[in-house]
């Protein structure tokens, strides 16, 4: 169907949101990294995946906007904290530290594939339409973030540690992928998203299969919090969206 | 983003080269001839060469930093992609530059670890603060211009890998530029707080992009080397009397005003006045204009600038931070097969 | 406020504690705009491996402009006489100062003789700078319908200098028609006054 239901709009809405803003901050915290990257190919290459994420974001604002009537750049930048949906995974600092950056990006990637390939599957034609398309990009990035675990993995002692530890301490918050957006249950019941059974096992099958591959062990636990997807956000996601804001705000309604 | 033909080597340290084939060598290249890396080239044309490719490639990725700070500040998803894009292709502008001066003769690694101890230099505008966006839209649009004008006159040159990643690098150039004018332009036809920060980011950034193309030249600036090896095939006064050509009655024209500015050592403007030399000679077509302030540039390239000791702590950072990444990957590659 | 990674860095003067590993091997990258072009050279990067060669291949060289193909190889592969029996992808720079482009595919013993069949088949009496060859076991191809190179499923005018020219038109047409309303209405008041 190429019209969603009036009733659909509110819970389909939430849903493009915890897609589009798991997007674009993790695009907003990977484009930080250019121009200081560990090695001048590998940042050019960083890079091109953080404006994919960021260029996907807008694509899914657009969709949101096209049901709503609001202006993609002001559903981005305008929101209160609490309005975000965001898994706060995605603006979990770094700290310069390459094998952290590493880490989140694997997470996000399968996480975002698994998502957007259910999300092809979607009745509502323009959402199947743009997630098949948009999963034809992602797959470049999973395959990107494959190849740096499995070469840290096999690197040297040091790499392996690093990259082990990397995903052993964002684990907990890549659990978080998984919070449930708020109105879900409504759109498998009326058939608008098909529920294919758990987006949490085929990514959690997925991401194993890597890191074991790679030498690496991860323990991944279901989600049991609160947080992100819900408007419940940490420290790192405050920050992040301060800096997002900060020109924005100025200024709300000039043209930039 | 940033041109550099300005360094100079030492001639006389190079080995004195046959005089035979230094002739039939100049003349080669007097005639418009080109150069590739497995020509025989005198050692004094590939160490300035190579100083010259080197300077330009550390200009790109120090270059990459003051810009690189309000990525995460974009103020619209567009901004956003474009300012993150920009700054990759300075990165990737960077690359080429190094390859280019390796086959010169010195290692990436050499040259990185050069750049990030201040044995070598780059590109005097990068010491410059950016203090708001309206800085941003002004480098892109300003210095990103200037580099444009340098740089398409060093794609005639007659080394052969450094004209093809010229006329590489020009292709982004004229994207940056050209969003660089967008962003102006929107600054411009905005609010009055917007045209204010516009006018103050001008002010910053007029004077450097005057200085972006060298010194004043010498008497002799035809006849040193890098003139008459066709490696710089325009002279700094030339280049930098076309940039105001250009870019003066554009800036009027959107409201800007130019301005003879003083500056604190922060590179902060603590006057600013409107420049009384300005003015179009209807017969040269040329404006005449005042000088940027040369005891300025001077004492900041000496590293009295307001923000070296920044671009190279961040770049030197950068450089240790990442050192157990390229010993791991290079050591996966060399455990398995290369292929 | 500059973001967390650029703020807290410490200032470190002296001589570098690092001792840095062996520079990366070169590789050289041909890129096909569409099905129906040649390759031709697009430049080089230092890679440690083949797989990060072609990732690094086509993050950068590949986001130029509408890439449908592309080739990457050690630069030791297109410049080395020795080899073995098999095919050769063999690339001729005409002149100083051009890109290497593709002309074809030899059969032949070694890289010297994949150069001299170049020479015979594809140059034969022309005048050329230099001919690299590339022995087919050595270069890696990306097909973009396979593997996407360009992206496609996003609008990429954001990063092309053509993706602004209208937008940038129509700003200075409207400043320039405001100056000019602005000028026509202070005549109007020197008048009045």
């Amino acid at each position: 169907m190429s019209e969603l239901e009036k009733n659909f709009h509110a819970p389909m809405m939430n849903v493009l949101l915890c897609v589009a803003d798991d997007k674009l901050f993790l695009g907003h915290r990977n484009s930080d990294w250019t121009g200081i990257a560990p090695i001048l190919e590998a940042d050019i290459a960083f890079s091109s995946l953080a404006q994919d994420d960021i260029a996907h974001s807008s694509a899914f604002y657009e969709l949101i906007s096209s049901v709503t009537g609001q202006n993609p750049d002001q559903i981005a930048f305008s929101r209160q904290i609490n309005e975000y949906r965001c898994a706060d995974i995605v603006t979990k600092s770094d700290q310069f530290n390459w094998a952290a950056a590493i880490a989140r990006q694997f997470y996000c990637n399968v996480y975002d594939y698994i998502r957007l390939q259910s999300l092809s599957n979607s009745t509502w034609t323009p959402l199947a339409n743009l997630a098949k398309r948009i999963c034809a990009e992602q797959a470049i990035h999973v395959d990107h973030v494959t190849s740096w675990i499995e070469h840290l993995g096999q690197g040297t002692e040091d790499s392996k540690n690093r990259i082990q530890h990397a995903l052993d301490e964002y684990a907990p918050f890549a659990s978080m992928l998984n919070e449930s957006p708020e109105g879900i249950e409504k759109l498998f019941d009326g058939g608008v998203l098909i529920n294919e059974g758990c987006l949490f096992t085929a990514w959690k099958e997925h991401v194993i299969q890597i890191v074991n591959k790679s030498g690496l062990t991860v323990s991944i636990e279901p989600c049991s919090v609160v947080g992100g997807r819900n408007g419940k956000h940490d420290e790192d996601f405050t920050r992040s969206l301060a800096e997002l804001q900060e020109v924005f705000l100025t200024d709300p309604a000039a043209a930039w | 983003m940033s041109a550099s033909a300005n360094v100079e080597v030492n001639i006389k340290d190079c080995e004195e080269a046959d005089p035979k084939k230094l002739a039939a060598f100049e003349a080669h290249v007097a005639s418009g001839g080109l150069v590739e890396p497995n020509d025989w080239m005198p050692e004094a044309y590939r160490a300035l060469m190579l100083r010259m490719a080197e300077h330009h490639a550390n200009s790109e990725i120090v270059g990459a930093l003051p810009e690189g700070e309000w990525i995460t500040r974009a103020p619209s998803l567009l901004r956003k992609l474009a300012l993150t894009a920009k700054v990759q292709d300075e990165v990737g502008h960077g690359q080429m530059l190094y390859e280019v001066a390796q086959d010169l003769g010195k290692s990436r690694n050499a040259m990185l670890r050069d750049l990030v101890t201040g044995v070598t230099k780059y590109h005097n505008c990068f010491n410059y603060p950016c203090p708001t966006w309206a800085d941003i839209c002004m480098i892109a649009w300003l210095i990103d211009g200037a580099a444009i004008l340098n740089q398409g006159t060093l794609a005639h040159g007659s080394f052969g890998p450094y004209i093809r990643t010229m006329r590489r690098i020009n292709m982004e150039e004229a994207f940056h530029f050209k969003h660089g004018e967008d962003m102006v332009l929107t600054l411009m036809s905005g609010t009055d707080s917007q045209k204010k920060m516009a006018q103050n980011a001008f002010d910053r950034w007029w004077g450097p992009a005057l200085a972006f193309f060298g010194p004043n030249d010498r008497p002799d600036e035809r006849e040193r080397p890098a003139m008459k090896w066709r490696m710089k095939t325009a002279t700094n006064d030339e280049l930098r009397q076309k940039f105001v050509n250009r870019f003066a009655p554009a800036a009027m024209a959107t409201g800007l005003v130019i301005n003879i500015c003083e500056k604190d050592e922060s590179g902060f403007i603590t006057s600013a006045t409107p420049d009384p030399l300005l003015k179009l000679n209807e017969e040269t077509g040329d404006w005449s204009f005042t000088q940027p302030d040369w005891d300025e540039f001077f004492r900041v390239i000496r590293g009295k600038g307001p923000c070296n000791k920044d671009r190279l702590a961040l770049r030197r950072f950068s450089y240790e931070q990442g050192e157990w990444v390229r010993k791991a990957i290079l050591n996966d590659s060399h455990s398995s097969n290369m292929n | 406020m500059l973001s967390e990674a650029r703020t807290h860095v410490p200032e470190i003067t002296g001589d570098l504690e690092s001792t840095e590993v062996d520079n990366f091997p070169i590789w050289e990258v041909f890129t096909q705009k569409k099905e129906s072009d040649v390759h031709l050279h697009a430049g080089s990067l230092s890679a440690p491996d083949a797989s990060f060669a072609k990732q690094f291949a086509r993050e950068h060289y590949g986001q130029d402009q509408e890439c449908a193909n592309m080739w990457v190889g050690l630069r030791e592969s297109f410049l080395s006489n020795d080899g073995c029996d098999e095919s050769y992808e063999v690339f001729v720079q005409k002149n100083a100062g051009s890109r290497h482009e593709h002309v074809g595919c030899v059969e032949a013993n070694n890289g010297k003789d994949a150069r001299d069949k170049c020479k015979k088949q594809f140059i034969k009496g022309d005048a050329f700078y230099t001919i690299w060859t590339c022995p087919l076991s050595a270069l890696s191809k990306i097909e973009s319908d396979i593997d996407m190179i360009w992206r496609e499923a996003t609008d990429q005018s954001y990063r092309l200098a053509r993706g602004y020219s209208k937008i940038v038109r129509q700003k200075w047409d409207a400043l320039r028609a405001t100056k000019s309303v602005d000028k026509y209405q202070s005549e109007d008041l020197k008048e009045t006054f």
